[in-house]
């Protein structure tokens, strides 16, 4: 797991830097927009930490550039500045998440084991919460070693959830990707399969119902990871 | 910004120019016609004048036609200095008594075998002839003698050169003081539209010598027309000169709540420095990092602050649907909620206004994450549920952010609507506080109100406007 | 083609033409041709002094009276034959006519510009001299009486003395001398005596001729007493002039013939010819012709007027200079010649 932090402060880079090297993960850091840039373009990434304000390139700049290429490396951005425009301009742009320094350390962690876990999800096919791993190649849900046996339209709720970890899902979100036009679900069908996943993986697995807007389903932060 | 306008002398002198132009034109045809007819009417006088006396000497010599041709009848003719001189007397059947014999013929000529009774009136005609294009008389007189009768016509013609001449003459004499007129008045329109355009000169060298700071009102004496103008530019200043006296307090104010937790914080980190036992070393850090938490909180909330005041005097005004908005900050603030459930129930499918959809969002969102984080951890279970409600109310809404935590004491109320005060819990959390989501609901011509919750906790109400 | 130089030949052999012709050697431009009824003698020195200016110009100079000259122009032009150049005439009425007719091509210069305006005619006219007509008596004949300074006084002597003035005045035969005709029609127009002094040469056996030489001839011989209306710069050019002849210049009003020039519309070589009328015109061709050619020259930057006829200002009654106009068309009316032969013939034929 590579990790790029590209922040020009030496003092947050040098802390940000450390916490991750801590944490196990190989961590390379630029400080200025040009050269990250030019790293980029030949080296990979797991994740990428960027600062907005930077020398010589700003981060939105260099972010466009990166999906203008097609790289889809899970990217969480950091500014200083507080307009509320950055926020979802950053969004527009293409990060996937945003965090205004300063920042609380543990929120940090969480938002960067969210995006690495789905970089994992992409890359290898497996996603791991604590004991519970999801491999998709395989079709298997597992916890510790025991098979988890589930029907197809659970797995294929599982499988949602996982591809949006930390993401708000409204029930239309779900239902148009979970049936075709021809199934007919009843107005509970999610209710019900969604109970049914929490019952047999709530342990490790938060689903959260959000009454009004959807559910959203988590890594329990009782773990580690 | 706006497109280049073209100078307003230009363009009115130019349309004043075209519309001239336009009417020098016509006003030449029209001289031009009449000048020609008055020229003819003038000269065809002579002309008929010169006929006459010729018709005068006519006379019958048994059955010859005779003729004296007086020398005033073609000598009149040289009133018409330069033109040519050609004449013609002929009798019945058109045989020539004497003179041009090849003179063209009135055009259009009586009918056959029909013969005017009366002496009839001269008539003219113009006709080329030898290359040039000449105006002729006819006149006829009947001779009668015992035994025969008849007409006999007499027929002088002249070339147009001294008509053309005058005619020219009468166009000038009409165009002249026109084109005068014109350019007089095309040269008065420049020069008067410069003048009334000087208060503007005037408004521009008061503002261009101010000081930066200087936004007293505009005292420049101008004329009616500009003079909401200058009422508009004077309300712009005051309200700038509002702004830039916000932005002061502000400053004044911020300045003032930074630095004593910075001090506080200095203090502690040089403590935990001098402090040779880790545990207590250890202890002292906690507490460090718990106030640079806070005054992080307090930067943050001071900038939001600004940035809400900013906008809100902006007015960033736009249509947007505030379920959607509602929504989207509840789907922010959820992740990383922990445990407590939240809910989002309204009983409108949309809910269409007016306003500043980043300004509401972000309220909304600061709302919610409030709750979230004052809720309490004791209790699970629907009964703990952070509720976000929306209503229509009146000819607007009515959002209501529901927690179960503390509340906040009655007395208590008024005062976390100032700024930089933070309510009685000691909870983390960042984002405005209340007195910044007042100024937004203020600004949508709405406003918040804080009540208890049945069964414990606090409900942040806010009435919104609709569409506006 | 054939047909058109039989023509030309006919016609320079019917006519009483007289051509003289003045070559030039040298870097040849161009030929004029001149139709004129002054004569050939008198008109020389202005050719010649032309070709000192003119150099190149080769000039022919055909000498023909008024009328001929103004028929054979007219046939010429009707056929399509273009010889003439330039029209020279003392007949202003006839050259007034061609101009009406549309056989001029206009001139503009200088020169034409500082002509009196009752000389020039649309800039296609030109008059170029000064020659009013006079009445001319023998000086030895006329000693001891009283000499009519008018033509009131001329009728009142002839009616005094109908015996000496019997057979011995002349004039010019309006029938056959178009200057004479030209003069005699102005007379009917400007003078109230004219019909009265007409009736007093039907009295007196009135003696006409065509040429103002043979006139001259006679009164200087002392066969003619007088003569009226003659052009005074021939009797002025005669030689003993001053010793024969008594010049009086009628003071009720002395009419006065200006010559007139005229450049042929399809002139063979017009750019010449309007170089030629140019020079006419111009102060040097005026000062040739009024010191060599014995015409009393036009333009005004010469001499007074009184210098230019030799007399004395109290010697001069009202000058009326004919004016080219469309006013002289009306004499050429063919029924007008006709009455006016009438009258004449009857004043010819003798009252008594």
């Amino acid at each position: 797991m590579r990790i790029l932090v590209v922040e020009d402060d030496a003092d947050l880079g040098d802390a940000v830097q450390r916490r991750l090297k801590r944490e196990g993960y190989a961590t390379d850091w630029q400080r200025d927009g040009q050269s990250a840039d030019e790293v980029l373009r030949y080296q990979r990434y797991e994740l990428v930490i960027l600062d907005i304000g930077l020398p010589r390139r700003d981060g939105f700049s260099i972010l466009r550039g990166m999906r203008a290429r097609g790289e889809k490396t899970p990217v969480l951005m950091l500014t200083a500045r507080s307009e509320v425009e950055d926020r979802v301009g950053a969004l527009d742009v293409g990060a996937d998440d945003y965090l205004s320094k300063p920042f609380d350390f543990r929120e940090f962690d969480a938002r960067c084991r969210a995006l690495l876990r789905r970089a994992q999800g992409i890359a290898s096919g497996s996603t791991v919460i604590g004991e519970l791993v999801f491999d998709r190649t395989s079709k298997t849900v597992m916890i510790g070693n025991t098979l988890i046996d589930l029907p197809r339209r659970e797995y294929r709720l599982l499988e949602i959830l996982i591809g949006n970890l930390g993401r708000v899902l409204s029930k239309e979100d779900i239902s148009s990707q979970l049936f075709d036009f021809d199934d007919e679900a009843g107005a509970n069908a999610i209710e019900v399969y969604v109970g049914r996943l929490r019952r047999k993986l709530g342990d490790h697995l938060s689903i959260r119902t959000m009454r009004g807007l959807g559910y959203v389903a988590e890594a329990r932060t009782g773990g580690n990871e | 910004m706006s497109e280049r306008v073209r100078s307003l002398k230009a363009r009115l002198v130019g349309t004043m120019a075209l519309l001239f132009l336009a009417g020098t034109v016509v006003m030449y045809l029209a001289a031009r016609a009449y000048g020609l007819r008055a020229a003819d009417l003038s000269y065809d006088r002579l002309l008929a004048g010169s006929a006459l006396s010729i018709a005068e000497t006519l006379s019958m010599d048994g059955a010859r036609v005779r003729v004296d041709i007086p020398y005033a009848a073609l000598d009149m003719l040289s009133a018409a200095p330069e033109d040519k001189v050609f004449y013609r007397v002929y009798g019945p059947g058109a045989k020539t008594v004497t003179g041009y014999e090849d003179l063209p013929l009135v055009p259009a000529p009586r009918p056959r075998g029909e013969e005017p009774s009366e002496v009839p009136a001269p008539r003219f005609f113009d006709a080329a002839y030898r290359g040039d294009m000449v105006r002729f008389v006819v006149l006829g007189r009947q001779i009668a003698q015992p035994g025969m009768r008849g007409w006999v016509w007499v027929q002088v013609g002249q070339t147009r050169l001294a008509r053309e001449e005058l005619a020219g003459e009468l166009v000038l004499g009409a165009l002249l003081p026109i084109a005068l007129l014109t350019l007089l008045s095309l040269a008065l329109a420049w020069f008067g539209v410069g003048r009334a355009l000087r208060p503007l000169e005037s408004i521009s060298a008061d503002l261009a010598g101010r000081e930066p700071a200087d936004l007293h009102p505009l005292r420049v004496p101008v004329p009616a027309e500009v003079r909401p103008m200058v009422h508009a530019m004077n309300g712009f200043m005051r309200r700038l000169e509002g702004n830039m006296a916000g932005l002061r307090a502000f400053i004044g104010d911020a300045a003032h709540q930074i630095r004593t937790p910075l001090a506080g914080l200095r203090a502690q980190v040089q403590l935990a420095l001098d402090e040779d036992d880790p545990r207590e070393t250890r202890r002292e850090l906690l507490k460090i990092e718990r106030n640079a938490a806070r005054l992080t909180r307090l930067v943050n909330q001071m900038l939001s602050d600004a940035m809400v005041m900013h906008r809100a005097e902006a007015r960033h005004f736009e249509a947007f649907d505030l379920v959607d908005v509602i929504k989207r900050a509840m789907r922010e603030a959820v992740p990383m909620s922990g445990d407590v459930p939240v809910g989002f129930i309204s009983s409108v499918m949309r809910a269409p206004m007016r306003g500043d959809a980043v300004l509401l969002g972000e309220a909304i969102k600061n709302l919610v994450d409030n709750a979230i984080r004052h809720g309490s951890p004791d209790s699970l279970g629907p009964e703990a549920e952070v509720e976000v409600a929306l209503h229509a109310a009146g000819d607007g809404y009515e959002l209501t952010v529901s927690d179960r935590g503390p509340g906040i004491a009655r007395g208590d109320r008024a005062r976390v609507f100032e700024r930089f005060e933070r309510g009685d819990t000691g909870a983390p959390g960042a984002g405005l506080g209340m007195a910044i989501v007042a100024r937004v609901a203020a600004s949508h011509g709405g406003s918040v109100a804080l009540e208890d919750r049945d069964g414990g906790g606090l409900v942040v109400r806010l009435t919104l406007k609709g569409m506006q | 083609m054939k047909r058109r130089w039989w023509w030309l030949a006919l016609c320079l052999a019917a006519l009483p033409a007289w051509a003289k012709e003045y070559p030039v050697r040298a870097q040849v431009e161009g030929t004029l041709t001149l139709y004129s009824t002054l004569d050939t003698a008198v008109f020389e020195p202005l050719v010649v002094d032309f070709q000192r200016v003119h150099p190149g110009i080769g000039v022919r100079y055909e000498n023909l009276d008024a009328t001929p000259q103004y028929e054979r122009f007219v046939r010429e032009e009707k056929a399509g034959i273009h010889r003439a150049d330039l029209l020279i005439s003392t007949s202003m009425d006839l050259q007034v006519k061609l101009v009406n007719d549309g056989y001029a091509a206009r001139h503009v210069s200088q020169s034409a510009n500082a002509l009196p305006a009752w000389a020039r005619w649309r800039d296609e006219a030109f008059g170029f001299t000064f020659e009013p007509a006079v009445m001319v008596f023998n000086r030895e004949a006329m000693k001891g009486r009283p000499v009519p300074q008018s033509r009131a006084e001329l009728i009142d002597q002839i009616r005094r003395d109908p015996a000496f003035w019997r057979g011995r005045i002349g004039t010019y035969d309006i029938s056959k001398s178009s200057v004479g005709y030209l003069l005699a029609s102005q007379d009917v127009r400007h003078s109230s005596e004219f019909g009265a002094l007409v009736e007093a040469f039907g009295d007196i056996d009135l003696q006409v001729e065509e040429h103002t030489a043979t006139l001259l001839e006679r009164i200087e011989a002392g066969e003619l007493v007088a003569g009226y209306n003659l052009l005074g710069s021939y009797a002025r050019a005669r030689p003993g002039s001053e010793r024969n002849f008594l010049l009086v210049y009628p003071r009720d009003h002395t009419l006065v013939v200006s010559r007139t020039v005229v450049v042929s519309k399809h002139a063979p070589n017009p750019e010449l010819a309007h170089r030629f009328l140019d020079y006419l015109l111009s102060v040097r061709g005026q000062q040739v012709m009024a010191a060599r050619c014995g015409l009393p020259p036009i333009r005004k930057e010469l001499d007074g007027v009184y210098e230019r006829l030799g007399v004395n200002e109290s010697q001069i009654g009202v000058l009326r200079p004919i004016s080219l106009g469309p006013g002289l068309l009306v004499y050429l009316d063919q029924e007008k010649r006709r009455q006016m032969f009438e009258v004449w013939r009857a004043i010819l034929g003798g009252k008594r």
